[in-house]
Order: C-alpha cells, then structure tokens, then sequence
C-alpha cells in the first residue's frame, strides 16, 4: 500500500538550512516588530544580566539591592521578569527547540575544529562567553541589542560597536585558527 | 494566630491583614501531588485496559517514585504547618466536609495502594529481595491475586489526589482567583499531563511512547479548554472576580502565565507532540520537561496570584 502520509524521513540527513539572506530579512521583519510591539528592539544579554541579579538576589540581597548595577531590577513590587528581553530569551530556546526537532538537527554534540578535544572547547567557550558579557555589560548591549536593534536606528555607537567586533574577532582569528582547522 | 488553635496553616495569621499567606512550600507540593495522581492514574489505567504485562519498565519506575515524590510533596506542606508538631493530629479525626481533613486521609490511601501495586508487579531487583523475606512473598501472593481491584483503588485514589490538589484552593475562602469549581478538574487535569509527561521522560518503548504522547495531547486540549472554562467563569462573576482575574491575565503575572504557562508550558509541547505523532518531529525529552516545567508554573502563577486580590480587600 501507498504511503500517503506526509512525514518526513527525520531519521536520515537533516533538513538543509534556510537560504541566509532569507533568515537575514525574516531577522530584519522579526526586529521591526519588536519595535512596533514592545517598543524596543531585540537584545540578549540584558536578560542574562537580569537572571544573574536574581539568582545573586536569592544569596545576597543587601549586596544586590546596594549594587549601582544590579540594584536597579529590584524597585518595590518589580519582579525577574519585568522586561520583554527575558521572555525574548526563553523564546530563543524554544525556537530552536522547534526547529531543531522539526529538521531533524536535535543532538547532543560539541561543535568544534577537528584537532581539538570537546573538553577544550567547552573551557574556551566559557571564557571566550565571559569575555564577551563583560565587554557587552561595557558597550550597554551585544551584538542583538547594540549592532542589531541600535545599527537599526542607525545610532552612531552602535555600527562603531559593531566594526569594533568584526575587527576584534578578524584580528584575534590569526591567533586561534588552529582550533578551527 | 488564635491562641485556642491547635492545627492550622501559616495563611491563618496574616489572612485577615490581605498578605500574602502561603510560600513555595503550597505550589511545590499541589504540582508533586499533581505529579503523583497522574502518575498511578495513568499505571492504573494501563493496567486496566491491557493487563499487567501492558506495563512498562518505565511504568513501574513511575509507579515506584511515586511515594517518594509524594513525601516530597507532603514535607514541603509540613514545613508550611504553623504549628508542625502537632501534625499527628490530622490523622485523630476525620471530616468529610473539611477538604484538609480528608485530603490527609487520601494522602494516607495513596501509599498502601502503591507499595501493593509495585510489589505485585514483576520487577527483577524485587525477585532478589523475596527470598530473603518470607513475609514479603505472603504480601506479593496476595497482592497478585487482587492487581485488578488494587489497580480500580489506585484509580480512585489518584483521582481522588488530583482533584483534590485544585479543591485545597477551591474552598480557601480568601481569594477570588480560587473560588472556581474548575480548579479540582483543572489540577486533576494538569495533573496527569504532568504524570504522563514524566513517564515520557524515561519511557523507552516505541509503542508506549506514541501511547503516552497521544494521551498527553489529549490532556494538554483539555487543560486549555479548562483554564479558557476557569477565566471565563470568574471574569462574567463580578468586579472583584475581574480585578483578581486581570493579574492573571495584564497585571503582574500576565507574562509568566501566557508566556512561560500557556505558550512554553501547553502550545509548544502540544504542538511539537502533534507533529512528532505525524512524523514531522522528532522525538524529544526536552519536550514533556516544558510540560512539567508549565505544570510546576501553573501552581506558582495560581497561587501567588490569587494572593494578590483577596476578598478582605475589596
């Protein structure tokens, strides 16, 4: 009897990837609707700020609450999740999960250059993660919320950020392209 | 606290001031006892409508974590008791009509239930242990012999346990968020879509699997008509219904409850189990954990939020 249903073969090579200058303008329709919406653009690492100063909250509140940085997020009668880019954030992950499963990409894996050992390249994400939410806490965004959503509004900090990482990461490349090749 | 109260919860105290009563001790243990009646619930159903060669490896591993979560659950409502030595006293008298009372005694049923129902059922580490006690194998034989009635008592008493997770709130008299019928077959259905999605988490047989998954679907359909039914009923009662409904809905709780509750908790893992059962996804454990995660949520957002408008302070 015919196969008539619709399924996909999930089970062998995943699905291609979607066309990049497609996933670039679909990118670009998602952060204009953040605008009209929320009436703010996209971002990332201000959710993981606002995570950080809640589970730091839970140890030592004084600390928190008299923090100039973290303090903030703590106003009488403000909870976590007061701010849309935590939601923007949980949203990631389920889209990915989403998409992830629906493609047939859902593994466990370390992605990673063929000489290097997982456990390495796990070691150097976490630094190279702690580097960049430092530098981003220092720049007020990160690549979603400067270059993305500021570039947007063609803010004049924001495009310096942004050649700013594209030269930083050009320039550093030299000396870490052994772990990709 | 009123002096001649022997046995009362931490809410008694602060009740009348409109603060705010109970803790996460309350949320953690309805969304545990939640967890453990859809867990024999759903054992009981399987034993039931195929036999006991119908259960899973997994089954009987839910079956047998059962009473641990439950006294998880029971240790997180004992540290919410005011008074908590005084605990023993819940089980000196039994009052039909007053929902703590007998919701103690059916936590009491729960336990005998399915200590009987894992003894009954092959399990190979048991078979070690039967040896050594005599008096263990007696309890199997009997157990053996009554797997049928033993699984209709678990049945009744998972249904029992999981309705009255929702009537704890139900007839709490302080808050208008709570004062719904709904709520029992709210949690009950929660519940066991909870209990389902745990045994999803471990289960390893294909054919269970596509059984489990097509049943939670079912049950993540009923709980959205069921919260729609719970909203709609309070918000069409009067202002306070309203204004206790409208945290819920644009106030403070808005984006945890559709965001985390209704689309991370229900819509997503519903939608991602549908095209699974067709196919089109693949199979996840990431999937039935969103189902726990809104689970654990939904009894957070109830509870904190149905403190927000009390009926002291209209």
């Amino acid at each position: 009897m015919e196969d008539t249903s619709k399924s996909t073969n999930l089970d062998g090579a995943p699905k291609p990837h979607w066309d990049p200058y497609l996933s670039g303008v679909a990118l670009g329709l998602v952060l204009l609707a953040t605008f009209l919406i929320f009436g703010r653009g996209l971002g990332a690492s201000g959710a993981i700020t606002r995570t950080t100063a809640w589970v730091t909250s839970w140890f030592a509140p004084t600390w928190v609450a008299n923090n100039g940085h973290l303090g903030g997020y703590f106003a009488p009668g403000a909870h976590w999740w007061d701010d849309w880019l935590v939601f923007e954030v949980v949203g990631v992950l389920l889209g990915g999960l989403f998409g992830g499963l629906t493609s047939g990409r859902m593994k466990v894996e370390v992605e990673g250059g063929p000489r290097i050992k997982p456990r390495t390249r796990l070691v150097l994400s976490v630094v190279g993660g702690l580097i960049v939410g430092f530098g981003a806490r220092l720049a007020m965004g990160c690549t979603s919320g400067q270059a993305l959503t500021g570039g947007a509004t063609l803010a004049l900090g924001s495009w310096a950020f942004m050649m700013a990482v594209f030269g930083g990461a050009y320039g550093l490349s030299y000396f870490v392209r052994r772990l990709w090749t | 606290m009123h002096p001649h109260v022997e046995m009362e919860s931490t809410r008694s105290a602060v009740l009348e001031a409109g603060l705010r009563f109970w803790g996460w001790e309350i949320p953690v243990y309805l969304f545990l006892g939640g967890l453990v009646a859809g867990l024999m619930l759903t054992v009981c159903a399987v034993i039931i409508l195929r036999g006991r060669e119908g259960v899973t490896q997994a089954m009987r591993l839910g079956l047998l974590g059962a009473p641990v979560l439950l006294s998880l659950g029971m240790g997180a409502l004992f540290l919410d008791l005011a008074l908590k030595l005084n605990v023993f006293r819940f089980y000196l008298t039994l009052r039909p009509y007053a929902p703590m009372s007998l919701g103690s005694w059916v936590l009491m049923l729960v336990y005998p239930v399915q200590a009987l129902l894992v003894i009954a059922l092959p399990w190979a580490p048991l078979e070690r242990v039967m040896g050594r006690f005599p008096w263990l194998a007696k309890l199997r034989a009997f157990a053996q012999g009554q797997v049928d009635r033993l699984a209709w008592a678990g049945l009744l008493a998972g249904f029992a346990l999981g309705i009255y997770t929702g009537v704890l709130l139900s007839t709490t008299v302080a808050a208008p968020l709570w004062s719904s019928g709904v709520l029992g077959f709210l949690f009950l259905a929660s519940g066991l879509s909870t209990g389902v999605a745990a045994l999803m988490l471990v289960e390893k047989d294909h054919a269970s699997q596509t059984l489990l998954a097509k049943a939670d679907v079912v049950l993540i359909g009923l709980e959205l008509l069921l919260l729609g039914g719970w909203i709609v009923g309070l918000a069409t009662q009067g202002p306070v219904y309203r204004e206790a409904v409208s945290v819920l809905i644009s106030g403070p709780y808005a984006p945890v409850f559709i965001g985390f509750v209704i689309f991370g908790g229900l819509l997503v893992p519903g939608a991602l189990e549908t095209l699974s059962l067709q196919g089109r996804a693949k199979h996840s454990r990431t999937v039935p954990s969103l189902v726990l995660m809104g689970g654990l949520l939904l009894r957070f957002v109830v509870v904190y939020a149905g403190q927000e408008v009390t009926f002291y302070q209209a």
